[in-house]
């Protein structure tokens, strides 16, 4: 953040302040005209809001419509409340199994990646030694290369280690995923004091107790962040799954494949696709808060 | 602390090394592998070992040349000799203890070290060959211009040339002299028509000539931004109008208004969405609402709208993302600054040019590296919403590398161009960052 900056500005405003009082403002907007200002623009947004949404309103409605009812007049409410949409693609997807998959590889890779990349960065920040910043040097050099760049012999590697299975691609992306969180692990646990764990190693406390008794629970608000954001990312992504897993096995996979197959069939299209995203959007609404912290806060870091 | 160097070397080990050994496995191996594998022309098919060897061969420059006789009988077990005692063959099936299995990854491994031992391979070292050829023969990567013929030799002489046409696409192509005058004496310019009029009452040689002439000169010059020039535009466009309108929302979302967190959590709801579900909820909306709202029937499969509507979808994912940041930003804004600068009577808009945005410069900073580099690795909404067609117009390239390396089986060439890229991020992103930086101390 550029420090020198605001401490002159905010210098310079306290001399104008001490300079002479100012009785009155200067003519301009009356207080009355700037809320009605406001209140203007506050409709303009909502109208701004509701045109954004518009194409996944529009989705929602139309997966309630036959498809003559959606290609005839696609921006009509439906006539009737149908869920058979939803029966049909619920069983066409196999959304039951592709929702589980895709939820087992989020949590356990996630899991995986908070525990492995939070012991990481508390060795690392704790054993000061000129190998320890090399190894994090190493690790946030991944940051600066594309996921293509490995791809191709990647996936030749997991083809030789038999991991092309929804197993096999969580320690791939605990493997992918971690240079990030122990970035931000590394960042959070240089400002944790290191007295409380003095005194628990002179108490006799083993490095892993004092790991996982003392530093782990005051790790929490950032590994609230690196979760979020981790779930996202594996949660939506859809290369690394095209390139490891069989055809269809994840909902992004699902997707792809059953738009690709009901190109024309709008109807089964839309539900699926209301289907597929909103247990995210579920997520979002009751994470939103830590969504939002995370990617400030891991933005800031990064 | 009071622990010994030993137990701190041990604990360094072992708190470090599963994610330091996932890491190796599937980031560092594969990156290094990588780098090998663009210096190759191996296509991903061939195996790495191979198949048979001719008898003598397998013999003289094989077993011979092998120290270790160790070596050359395991190799002399899976390597056996054919019924017409010509060739030696690969047997992928091995029997063991009366059990019949395929051929383990590690006896492969064992088998390709042996071979490499002698200087066999099968993946051929091809030195800077890939990159040559993605600058230089691949048509379809680098920009460049392309020829695009107006007339053919079949059809019948033009009767009028537009004087652009005329002076710019055709007059210049002519090199030899009586061939321009020919030409010159063919089509007189007419100032009343505006335009050359081909001359009445041309001899069929003459007119065959003038054809010639004319379908081997007049042509114009095509532009083909190309994959690299596709990804140049995606990248410029994207952080250009995703960072403008992440800086408009982000701005008067700061301001006092009533529903402002509904309308933070709405503007950055698509981000939460993957790539694929907004291509597809966008590619409904470009075949069936476009076509009626604009009277454009077709959107994703023409080549010249095709680009601004990946573009579109994109700024509509990302502009939430963006905004949060900024948000951050602004709200780091000092409050006693902004009353001061009030107070001065500043206009909220001077407030807002002099005040607020100097100080965003480090969000700016931020979102500019984010988007770059997220603009130069888009890969899943362009691929779900137009496949990177029609033709290549929205192939940006990691769409060409994946269709190199999984649809042309080029593996080593789709891995170099994969190394090029990087380098383009690193770059790219390295300058940016080293300016922005710069400014911000200046400031």
């Amino acid at each position: 953040m550029s420090k020198p900056m605001a401490d002159k500005a905010s210098a310079g405003a306290q001399a104008w302040l001490r300079e002479k009082p100012r009785v009155g403002r200067r003519p301009g907007p009356s207080l009355s005209a700037r809320k009605r200002a406001l209140v203007a623009l506050e409709i303009v947004m909502l109208v701004a809001a509701f045109f954004f949404l518009f194409p996944g309103l529009l989705t929602l409605l139309n997966s309630f419509k036959p498809d003559p009812e959606i290609t005839s007049n696609p921006i009509s409410l439906p006539t009737s409340l149908s869920f058979s949409n939803y029966v049909e693609a619920w069983k066409e997807t196999r959304f039951p199994v592709v929702f589980f998959n895709t939820f087992v590889i989020t949590v356990l890779s996630t899991a995986g990646i908070l525990l492995v990349s939070s012991m990481a960065a508390y060795i690392l920040v704790r054993t000061k030694w000129r190998i320890s910043w090399a190894l994090f040097l190493l690790f946030t050099f991944s940051m600066v290369v594309p996921f293509q760049a490995i791809m191709v012999p990647l996936f030749v590697n997991a083809k030789n280690l038999n991991l092309l299975s929804v197993l096999g691609i969580i320690p791939i992306y605990i493997g992918l995923g971690c240079p990030l969180a122990i970035f931000m692990f590394h960042g959070f646990i240089k400002g944790v004091p290191v007295e409380i764990e003095e005194a628990a190693a002179i108490d006799g406390a083993s490095m892993f107790r004092r790991f996982f008794q003392i530093v782990l629970p005051l790790l929490a608000p950032i590994t609230a962040t690196v979760a979020v954001l981790d779930v996202l990312w594996i949660w939506n992504d859809f290369l690394l799954p095209l390139l490891i897993l069989p055809k269809q096995s994840t909902l992004q996979l699902a997707q792809f494949g059953f738009f690709g197959m009901y190109r024309q069939q709008y109807s089964l299209a839309m539900a699926s696709l209301v289907l597929s995203s909103s247990p995210v959007i579920l997520f979002y609404l009751l994470m939103q808060k830590y969504i939002i912290n995370g990617i400030s806060a891991g933005a800031v870091k990064g | 602390m009071v622990s010994s160097r030993f137990s701190k070397v041990v604990n360094l080990i072992l708190f470090l090394l599963p994610a330091l050994l996932l890491y190796s496995l599937f980031f560092i191996k594969p990156f290094i592998e990588g780098v090998q594998y663009s210096f190759t022309d191996w296509n991903g098919i061939v195996p790495e070992i191979p198949l048979n060897m001719e008898k003598a061969r397998f013999e003289q420059e094989v077993l011979a040349k092998l120290k270790d006789p160790r070596s050359a009988r395991y190799l002399q077990r899976y390597y056996v000799l054919d019924r017409s005692g010509q060739y030696y063959n690969l047997q992928s099936w091995v029997q063991e203890g009366g059990k019949t299995r395929q051929l383990t990854n590690g006896e492969r491994q064992k088998i390709k070290g042996i071979l490499k031992s002698v200087g066999i391979s099968s993946i051929k070292f091809i030195g800077f060959q890939n990159f040559v050829d993605m600058f230089k023969n691949d048509t379809r990567f680098m920009p460049r211009f392309e020829k695009r013929f107006l007339f053919n030799e079949f059809a019948d002489l033009p009767s009028t040339l537009g004087p652009a046409t005329f002076r710019r696409d055709l007059l210049p192509h002519l090199t030899h002299k009586d061939e321009k005058a020919f030409v010159q004496w063919a089509y007189a310019y007419s100032s009343d028509r505006g335009a050359y009029v081909l001359r009445g009452g041309l001899s069929d040689t003459a007119a065959q000539r003038l054809k010639g002439i004319l379908a081997r000169n007049m042509y114009t010059n095509e532009f083909i931004p190309g994959v690299i020039g596709f990804t140049l535009f995606y990248t410029f466009m994207n952080v250009l109008l995703s960072n403008f309108f992440a800086l408009l929302l982000a701005v008067i979302l700061d301001m006092k208004l009533r529903t402002r967190n509904l309308l933070r959590s709405i503007f950055f709801l698509p981000n939460v969405l993957s790539m694929i579900i907004v291509a597809f909820i966008w590619s409904f909306v470009f075949r069936l609402i476009f076509p009626a709202l604009t009277g454009i029937p077709v959107w994703l499969g023409s080549p010249d709208l095709a680009p601004w509507a990946v573009v579109m979808v994109s700024v509509w994912q990302g502009a939430g993302y963006l905004m949060i940041i900024y948000l951050a930003g602004l709200q780091t804004v000092p409050t006693d600054v902004l009353e001061g600068a009030e107070v001065d009577g500043a206009s909220p808009w001077q407030r807002l040019v002099h005040v607020k945005l100097p100080l965003l410069l480090p969000a700016f900073t931020i979102c500019l590296f984010y988007s770059l580099a997220n603009s130069l690795k888009t890969f899943d909404v362009i691929y779900a919403l137009t496949g990177g067609g029609p033709g290549y117009a929205t192939t940006p390239v990691v769409i060409d590398i994946y269709n190199n390396a999984f649809m042309q089986n080029q593996f080593g060439y789709a891995t170099a161009k994969a190394v090029f890229l990087c380098l383009i991020i690193m770059v790219i992103t390295g300058t940016q960052l080293w300016l922005m930086k710069r400014r911000e101390v200046e400031l």
